[in-house]
């Protein structure tokens, strides 16, 4: 009786647990396909309602090709910071018109290692931000990273003129790696989060041999390269 | 041992939590099915941008891009010839693409300031389009740093834009989307690549060495 009733306990378990797997299989498939659709979904949702942007970083991958862009190479010390709002008109009509806020910081020159007309002080311009229209009466609003830098600190800028329908011409950093903090003879370049990650994506392609990509430039390669 | 088991699941696994451990495992197989599911990417192109999914970075389905100029912001006189003689090289290169000039508000090009940013070109582009594909893209050189640089590398920007709003994100290898040592304005082998990698077409594929 006894041996009666295990066996029948036995069968009702080996059901239970039969049942119990299907239940769990059946749960897995129906996730896994939920979750397939679920991620696609997601992705869709966010693709419908999102705009990219896709800036050209304007980048060096040589000390060389760094300075020859740089119209100027000074060392400065930094002495102020502040904020500006800039409005830009189409130039075709100027009903519609772009917003953007740049960083305008004063430095006082103390050495020019490339360009002679350099007063002692000077305002190098960035933009922040940026509501953009792309498309008449769509507006997007952008972040720029700007490089941190500290007040009363001395850096070696390469710089360039840029020309602004706005504001006229103005200096701006070159392009990245653009600034440096000077210690000794040695430059090590403050760059932004961006160009970061990209040297990290192309580290295979752009070796620690070409200069600027290595932080630890000696000096004397800008003067012999200004020279 | 299945009594075993299910009282070990009862006092050790509640019922309940196992199902939930399921269901994760279910949804983690479906993401991870889906991405294995997904055509993998040439190795000849690496789109590292943030991108549209479907079918593989966005684009059209036929391999003709309708264009215009932006009516806000348009190329003018410095950027205009940038813009076609860009437009022609891509028409030539060995890929299914050939603009089309046309009237329509979606896909534009011009030149616009936008500051000193870092960026000497910008494209915003959208993936609302059926599947996921990109359906708007424009494009501008920024008047900032490119009114006073060259025609050659007006040319090189305009070229490199392009290859953003055909779908294209930056290439780790010698290219108008790579890497560019200032020696060339144009499209090379690898941005070929990229876009007979997206577009699928293999009778017009050059050779993807890498």
């Amino acid at each position: 009786m006894n041996t009666t009733t295990t066996t029948s306990h036995t069968s009702t378990n080996r059901l239970s647990v039969l049942k119990f797997a299907v239940l769990v299989v059946s749960i897995i498939a129906l996730a896994t396909v939920v979750g397939a659709f679920g991620f696609q979904h997601l992705q869709g949702d966010q693709e419908s309602t999102q705009t990219f942007g896709t800036d050209s970083r304007i980048t060096f991958q040589s000390m060389d090709a760094l300075v020859s862009a740089s119209q100027f190479v000074i060392v400065a010390t930094l002495v102020d910071e502040r904020t500006e709002p800039v409005k830009e008109q189409s130039p075709v009509d100027t009903s519609h018109q772009d917003s953007r806020m740049d960083v305008v910081r004063r430095f006082s020159v103390t050495q020019s290692l490339k360009g002679s007309v350099i007063p002692t002080e000077i305002d190098v311009r960035s933009a922040a931000s940026a509501r953009v229209e792309i498309s008449s009466g769509k507006f997007i609003d952008a972040q720029y990273e700007v490089v941190p830098i500290v007040k009363g600190e001395s850096y070696v800028l390469f710089l360039r003129s840029v020309s602004d329908p706005a504001l006229g011409p103005y200096l701006a950093i070159a392009g990245e790696p653009g600034i440096a903090e000077l210690d000794g003879s040695l430059l090590y370049f403050k760059t932004t989060s961006g160009y970061r990650s990209d040297l990290s994506r192309l580290g295979t392609t752009l070796g620690r041999a070409q200069a600027p990509a290595q932080f630890d430039v000696d000096l004397s390669t800008v003067s012999a390269a200004v020279r | 041992m299945h009594v075993a088991l299910k009282r070990y699941c009862r006092t050790k696994w509640p019922g309940g939590f196992i199902l939930v451990i399921a269901a994760l495992m279910g949804v983690l197989g479906g993401a991870l099915g889906q991405k294995l599911l997904s055509p993998e990417r040439a190795l000849a192109y690496d789109n590292f941008d943030q991108e549209c999914h479907q079918p593989y970075s966005g684009g059209w389905d036929l391999f003709y891009p309708y264009y215009t100029n932006d009516p806000l912001n348009p190329p003018g006189t410095l950027y205009q010839s940038a813009f076609d003689a860009a437009r022609v090289d891509w028409n030539n290169s060995a890929t299914p693409v050939s603009f089309v000039g046309s009237v329509q508000p979606n896909w534009t090009f011009g030149a616009k300031n936008f500051g000193a940013n870092g960026a000497s070109g910008v494209t915003y582009y959208g993936c609302g389009g059926s599947g996921g594909k990109m359906n708007y893209a424009h494009v501008w050189e920024n008047r900032a740093y490119m009114d006073s640089d060259t025609v050659f590398r007006r040319q090189a920007v305009a070229s490199h834009e392009i290859g953003h709003l055909l779908g294209l994100g930056h290439s780790s290898y010698t290219a108008i989307m790579g890497i560019n040592d200032g020696s060339f304005n144009g499209t090379l082998s690898d941005d070929w690549c990229g876009i007979n990698h997206i577009y699928a077409n293999n009778w017009f594929a050059p050779q993807c060495g890498y």
